[in-house]
């Protein structure tokens, strides 16, 4: 669970560092990746061919064709028409020594956002080629995709051979990494494949069965002179034609060598020559985690207005809210804390607020350090001593808890539980009795000093968030501080609500089983006891976290 | 028994060592992207092979240099931090983190780093070098000096006599820089240095040549260069700008278009642009300057690299001077390079602060650089300050390093020059019209 707060955040800081800030694209703002599926049937060779262009290409691209980011601009159809024969040109396949001409069947494409939301844009087309030649024996077939040389980018190809053909040797993968440029990998260890030719030999087992089986089987709308339905580029509807691609098929040749007419459409029939589903899925987004998230983007929007910014404050709280219920963030502590010191409503709504205005001044001063101090200091470095500090703060608070539950030495407060504690003569006594006079913030059945909520808010909530952190530091770099600073009370706001609604539920469960156990030795003794020892656990967990990625502890593992 | 154990780790302790020693030279030959998925393979099979992640950072160091993609850079520093985790003492690995650091204009750390990296290993040139390097950015030059010394002390080799060669250069010695750049090329092909670092020495020795206005020396080392690194896109855009300057501007438009093609570097988009410009397809010179700002719209949101490049280009364009000021002053923060002090000077200049401009453009003219555009900078900025004397000096020296420094600038110079020594017409800037 720690992992999961700090690793993120180290992760974001380093990028941040980095100078990568925002950077949409995976794989940055001016690659251009390509796959190719290849796929064999028994009459056919199907290629799935798509291009992610990053941020820069595509306006570039935008430039060159006056088409615009838009899934609904009328230019589309034209301009994947355009494309796809034009991308045909340095694509290659060959197949025992002769080339193979590639003809689209049908062509999609979309316009992810990336950085900043500007447009990316990834186009996905369908190419088939026909096997002159079928018979049995053994095929060598070699692909090139010569698009884009020497741009940087995933360049991936896959192939599959459909049965009955047998793959005989291939020198690319049938398991596809990036699920068709959905998600680049990225980890140390897997740097983008760099795969732009394919060498393969299949095995086309020898026709024993009848012929008749191989032919192509006649959709069974088709008449003898049938018009082409629809082509992808007369096509009208658009929408449409992404949604369900309409394929067209040409074959010259029979399996017998008699001239075929050409089979046409019929996106409905389903024949052995059909594409394969799966191969065919349409085009998404990038999913991997970027150093954007939901939170970041909003301050990268272009255009302010009252409405832009009203919603951007109530996206904020909702995220702050959303944040809140991820692990982490003092909200174990705020609930372990609560159960075991028999805290109470009050105490939850006062912890919560603490935890946030904690973390909303961890941000704040954070920011300011790593604005200012970025020279001298590597926020990457600071970041974890912070960690730090927190950690052994709540080591030792929970180890002071511990002790005193252990030995009896209880607080003040635990002697009185709900059912005494309700006198003003009560109140003043204990007043009395209290360690530190701050009797202003002190309430009526006090269960928790606040002097330990304050420690326990303030080291839970110390560690701020990186979201919280990017959006600040994204404020400042595009000139929007005021707009950053208020956004991160706004997020605050949301996390303060759910810790608090967190601990109210701690609360109310706690009196709950203080009515159905009694006040036996379980609630008066071995939860705080048990509470104490999770405070414990977390508080050095949180350090040595914190110390293995300053650097200080050094383990092999 | 304890005599063949002993006798087992010694043989065993020998092979690794050798295998160790053998590594990088069989890795060599292979590619880039070999050489990066071999080290990958060794660390799926040991994950704490410290030497294994030292040799995937210097490939992804070498990626990243080779394709121009910085988040290349990103993963080599992820890769020697593992390094330097499993074992502390990898000076190597420090060293080539310092290099990193510099290669994303983090200065200080980079000399921090490296001044780490000579701590472990004193023997080491290259940490010298890029200690140098880091000073050469913030403007220390002399202690840049001292410590490429060292670094020649310790090894002559491509990188030392490079870097010593750029130094020179700034110092105003062309010809040492030039003889230096030459004995790189040697040692670098006698050493089987990586294709990309020798090519990247022809580059810079052609660009020496271009700056002195030898434009058939500077289109020789060009070619080799393409063909020691084929395609490599800083010839490419070197070349266009040979063609450029001779006048040739088709062929400078293909030349460019390749280089953008594989990097879309905001400074060759410019060039790009302003080569349509000059023959008269404003449409297309547009297109381009449209990229550019986009690029720096993206940057800003990136936070990278590109502040230098772009205040350069809103000067030269004439277009939003305010944010060009702004960008070459921030670039200060952290780098104080002459260059630093010129795009400086040159942005006040544009922004009506002559007086200013002046007082910075020494800074950047205290080296002797001979670079034509520096002092057709100051001389712009001498004449604005009614200083002709001055103006026409420093306008003179820019035509005589190079009289085809720039696609406009040259003309401008000659036009300024000839209105300061009496002639009438007053100069139109060239790029000012236009109002995009």
């Amino acid at each position: 669970m720690l992992r999961r707060i700090l690793v993120p955040a180290l992760f974001v800081i380093l990028l941040f560092r980095a100078g990568s800030g925002i950077e949409a694209h995976p794989l940055g703002n001016f690659s251009i990746s390509q796959y190719s599926a290849l796929r064999i049937e028994k009459k056919a060779v199907e290629l799935r061919y798509i291009i992610d262009l990053a941020e820069i290409p595509t306006f570039q691209e935008i430039q060159e064709s006056g088409i615009l980011a838009q899934d609904k601009d009328p230019n589309l159809p034209a301009y994947l028409t355009r494309k796809a024969e034009a991308l045909s040109k340095a694509l290659w396949l060959e197949i025992n020594g002769k080339r193979i001409k590639l003809k689209p069947a049908s062509e999609e494409i979309i316009f992810p956002p990336g950085a900043g939301g500007l447009p990316t844009m990834k186009i996905g087309i369908l190419y088939r080629a026909q096997l002159v030649e079928v018979s049995g024996g053994r095929f060598v077939l070699n692909y090139r995709d010569g698009n884009f040389p020497g741009r940087a980018g995933w360049k991936e190809i896959i192939a599959i051979a459909e049965p009955p053909i047998q793959m005989v040797d291939s020198s690319v993968s049938e398991t596809d990494r990036s699920s068709q440029l959905n998600n680049y990998p990225t980890d140390l260890l897997n740097s983008p494949p760099q795969v732009l030719e394919a060498r393969l030999s299949f095995n086309l087992p020898v026709l024993t069965a009848p012929l008749a089986a191989l032919r192509p089987v006649d959709p069974p709308a088709r008449a003898p002179n049938t018009k082409i339905a629809r082509l992808p580029n007369d096509a009208g509807d658009f929408n449409a034609l992404i949604k369900k691609p309409v394929r067209t098929e040409h074959t010259k040749n029979g399996l017998d060598g008699s001239p075929v007419e050409p089979r046409v459409g019929a996106p409905l029939a389903v024949n052995e020559d059909q594409p394969h589903a799966a191969n065919n899925s349409p085009l998404q987004a990038n999913k991997q985690l970027t150093p954007r998230n939901a939170f970041t983007e909003l301050i990268a929007a272009k255009q302010w207005g009252w409405g832009i910014f009203m919603t951007a404050l109530l996206v904020a709280v909702g995220l702050g809210g959303f944040h809140a219920l991820e692990p982490g963030h003092g909200k174990t502590l705020v609930a372990a804390y609560l159960v075991g010191a028999q805290g109470t409503m009050k105490d939850a709504v006062c912890l919560g607020l603490i935890v946030t205005a904690a973390h909303t001044a961890g941000v704040y001063l954070l920011g300011a350090v790593t604005l200012s101090a970025s020279r001298y200091v590597m926020p990457e470095q600071l970041y974890p001593w912070l960690g730090v500090i927190s950690g052994v703060m709540i080591t030792g608070l929970g180890l002071v808890l511990f002790t005193r539950r252990y030995l009896g030495k209880e607080n003040p407060i635990s002697h009185h539980h709900e059912e005494h504690a309700h006198g003003s003569s009560q109140h003043h006594h204990e007043h009395a009795l209290h360690r530190h006079g701050h009797s202003h913030h002190h309430h009526g059945k006090g269960a928790v000093s606040l002097r330990e909520l304050t420690a326990l808010g303030v080291s839970g909530g110390i560690v701020p968030c990186p979201a919280a952190l990017v959006v600040l530091l994204s404020a400042v770099s595009m000139q929007r501080i005021g707009f950053g600073l208020v956004l991160i009370v706004a997020f605050s706001i949301g996390l303060a609500a759910v810790l608090i609604v967190i601990g109210l539920l701690m609360v109310y469960a706690r009196r709950f089983m203080a009515r159905v156990h009694g006040t036996g030795q379980l609630a008066t003794r071995w939860l705080p006891l048990a509470s104490s020892a999770v405070i414990v656990v977390f508080g050095l967990a949180l350090t040595w976290q914190a110390l293995r990625s300053v650097g200080v502890l050094q383990f092999g593992v | 028994m304890p005599l063949v154990k002993t006798i087992g780790v010694v043989i065993l302790a020998a092979t690794a060592l050798l295998t160790m020693r053998a590594l990088p030279v069989a890795a060599q030959r292979a590619t880039t992207d070999n050489h990066i998925a071999y080290y990958q393979r060794l660390l799926q099979r040991n994950p704490q092979n410290s030497r294994a992640y030292f040799g995937l950072g210097d490939a992804l160091i070498r990626k990243a240099r080779e394709t121009g993609d910085p988040s290349y850079f990103g993963r080599a520093e992820e890769a020697l931090k593992k390094s330097l985790e499993i074992n502390p003492d990898n000076a190597g690995a420090m060293r080539h983190l310092a290099y990193v650091f510099y290669s994303r204009h983090e200065f200080e750390s980079a000399a921090v780093h490296a001044r780490k990296a000579i701590d472990m290993d004193a023997t080491d040139g290259d940490s010298y070098g890029i200690l140098g390097d880091a000073l050469m950015e913030t403007g220390e030059y002399e202690k840049a000096g001292d410590a490429y010394e060292k670094m020649m002390q310790r090894e002559e080799s491509l990188y030392s006599y490079s870097r010593r060669a750029g130094l020179k250069s700034v110092r105003g010695d062309s010809a040492g820089a030039i003889a230096d750049l030459q004995s790189a090329i040697a040692a670098g092909k006698a050493a089987k240095q990586p294709a990309e670092s020798v090519a990247w020495t022809e580059w810079q020795l052609g660009s020496d040549h271009f700056a002195l206005g030898k434009l058939d020396k500077a289109e020789t080392f060009y070619r080799q260069s393409l063909e020691t690194y084929p395609n490599y896109y800083r010839a490419l855009a070197g070349l266009g700008q040979v063609r450029v300057a001779q006048k040739r501007y088709d062929e400078a438009i293909d030349s460019y278009h390749k280089a953008i093609a594989i990097l879309p570097m905001p400074e060759y988009i410019a060039a790009l642009g302003d080569i349509y410009r000059k023959t008269g397809m404003s449409d297309e010179a547009r297109k381009q300057y449209e990229l550019v700002e986009y690029i720096g719209k993206l940057s800003a949101l990136n936070k990278v690299l590109y502040n230098r490049e772009l205040a350069y280009f809103y000067a030269d364009h004439d277009i939003k001077l305010k944010e060009g000021l702004e960008l070459a002053q921030r670039e200060l923060d952290y780098r104080r390079d002459i260059y630093a002090y010129d795009v400086l000077a040159w942005n006040l200049y544009k922004n009506g602060q002559a007086e200013k401009a002046g007082q910075v453009i020494s800074e950047a003219l205290k080296l002797d650089t001979k670079d034509a555009k520096l002092f057709y900078h100051a001389g712009m900025i001498y004449r604005q300050l009614g200083n002709k004397q001055k103006a026409r000096e420093y306008l003179n020296r820019a035509l005589e390093i190079n009289p085809q420094f720039h696609i406009f600038f040259a003309e401008n110079a000659a036009r300024a020059l000839k209105e300061l020594e009496g002639s009438i017409e007053p100069i139109a800037s060239h790029l000012k019209s236009d109002d995009r």
